[in-house]
């Protein structure tokens, strides 16, 4: 069985945008008080490049044999464990007001895991990878309410599309036929919706100038969104997601930039 | 068939004596030299019990549960350290070295009885390879945890991310030294090339 030629070209080419991402992060530890962020970030995407010389390794040495739990996948928590630690860097542990937007971000997690757990039937990968994501995701929430990056409007915006996809995605366990690919379709218009909002509003930030915090607290979530978008497509459309995720990812190394140039 | 436990007995008595007649730095790296060799053991046993449970084979095994085993059991001396005694960031890498290096030391005693030691460029390889790969991945934990605590960014999530990274690293090891040829060749050149890499980040932590 040969390697997926699509797969490994992607895989090639975020490879090279891990190396590019730790050469410029690298650079930022020890400017000042605030380089902590820096190092956080480039252990970070470090994960990210073994990662994905590990999924280039085993494609390479054991082609067409699924993959069992392996370090690629506990290379993929260490990002997102790592992301988490960044953000503790930047807004601290500090209490929020309101705790009703990490309650449905975290709903939402965990009905991802749900749907990941319908999809894979793998358990623990998916119980454990989730449960990083949701404490990722209780994060982010936290540094969104911290640094007002949404408005109300767009609290809502989200908490209806997400909700929406939510219920869509399961409804598709129980549809068949075309009925069911109908729904897929309509889970895809739905998931790149999102994708579409988030892209503007990250970019839109920094086009602005808006705050360090501002910019890095969108790329989290737009990067987070990008993760379960890749686990709910299937080929071609992962690769899309894939892309969106990685795009986000670079968001957040140049918002790490402007964190610790700005202090 | 190797008697893993008399090995550990012959080289830990000679240690445990010169504990008594050394101190200071001497004594802490001894010491943490003579828990990474227990925890190597131990590591084994659950490495082997897993095996057994879940009947991946032992090729497998190696592949993809011990890297994480022994990650994990690597990481717990030193927090226990770090947690109870609060000691300062050159004790932290003196321990993480002393745990390092015992534990590849152990490794590499238990795999040449078993392989045998005829050939000495398998074996400068083998002392090359994974005797700096677990001082490599070790260290990583220590500069993290060094640089968290300095920074006053202790956080699970921040212990947790480094050990993955460690256990990454050494499966992708652990993967690429499985294949002959090439891949090999490359995972035994991989641990030399991340600690010249590490090395920077380590030095320029230090200064910080």
């Amino acid at each position: 069985m040969t390697i997926n030629s699509m797969a490994l070209i992607s895989n090639l080419i975020y490879t090279a945008m891990s190396i590019v991402i730790i050469i410029r992060n690298a650079r930022l530890i020890g400017k000042n008080s605030r380089s902590i962020t820096a190092v956080f970030f480039t252990l970070s995407t470090c994960s990210m490049l073994l990662s994905y010389i590990y999924w280039l390794a085993y494609e390479i040495l054991r082609p067409g044999i699924r993959m069992p739990f392996a370090a690629n996948e506990v290379g993929e928590m260490a990002i997102n464990l790592l992301l988490a630690s960044v953000l503790v860097t930047v807004f601290g542990m500090n209490k929020i007001s309101s705790y009703k937007e990490a309650i449905f971000g975290i709903a939402f997690q965990i009905a991802c895991i749900l749907l990941w757990i319908g999809w894979s039937g793998e358990w623990v990968q998916d119980i454990l990878s989730g449960l990083i994501l949701c404490y990722l995701v209780f994060m982010t929430v936290k540094a969104l309410i911290i640094s007002g990056a949404f408005n109300r409007r767009e609290w809502q915006f989200q908490g209806i599309s997400l909700g929406l996809l939510a219920i869509l995605q399961g409804m598709t366990f129980l549809l068949e036929g075309k009925t069911k690919a109908t729904l897929d379709v309509i889970c895809y218009v739905v998931i790149f919706i999102i994708c579409i909002f988030y892209t503007l509003k990250t970019i839109g930030a920094a086009r602005n100038k808006a705050s360090s915090e501002v910019l890095l607290s969108l790329a989290c979530v737009s990067f987070i969104y990008g993760l379960n978008a890749m686990y709910m497509s299937a080929e071609p459309m992962y690769y899309a997601a894939e892309l969106f995720c990685n795009a986000m990812y670079i968001m957040i190394s140049l918002a790490i930039k402007r964190v610790v140039m700005e202090e | 068939m190797i008697y893993a436990e008399n090995i550990l007995i012959c080289i830990s008595v000679p240690l445990l004596v010169a504990l008594a007649f050394i101190g200071g730095s001497a004594r802490k790296f001894t010491a943490s030299f003579l828990v990474g060799m227990i925890i190597c053991l131990i590591s084994a046993y659950i490495s082997g019990f897993l095996d057994l449970a879940s009947g991946m084979g032992d090729e497998e095994t190696a592949i993809f549960i011990s890297p994480m085993v022994e990650e994990i059991m690597k990481l717990l001396p030193l927090l226990f350290y770090l947690l109870m005694f609060q000691p300062d960031d050159e004790n932290i890498y003196l321990s993480a070295m002393g745990i390092g290096a015992g534990f590849a030391t152990f490794e590499n005693c238990c795999y040449i009885l078993t392989a045998g030691a005829d050939k000495l460029i398998y074996v400068l390889i083998r002392g090359m390879a994974v005797g700096v790969m677990h001082i490599v991945s070790i260290l990583s934990l220590a500069l993290v945890i060094c640089l968290a605590r300095r920074f006053k960014a202790m956080s699970v999530s921040a212990i947790l991310g480094a050990l993955s990274f460690s256990m990454t690293f050494h499966g992708l090891y652990n993967l690429l030294v499985s294949e002959p040829g090439l891949p090999s060749y490359i995972g035994y050149g991989l641990p030399l090339v991340t600690a010249m890499l590490l090395y920077f980040p380590y030095k320029k932590a230090k200064n910080l």
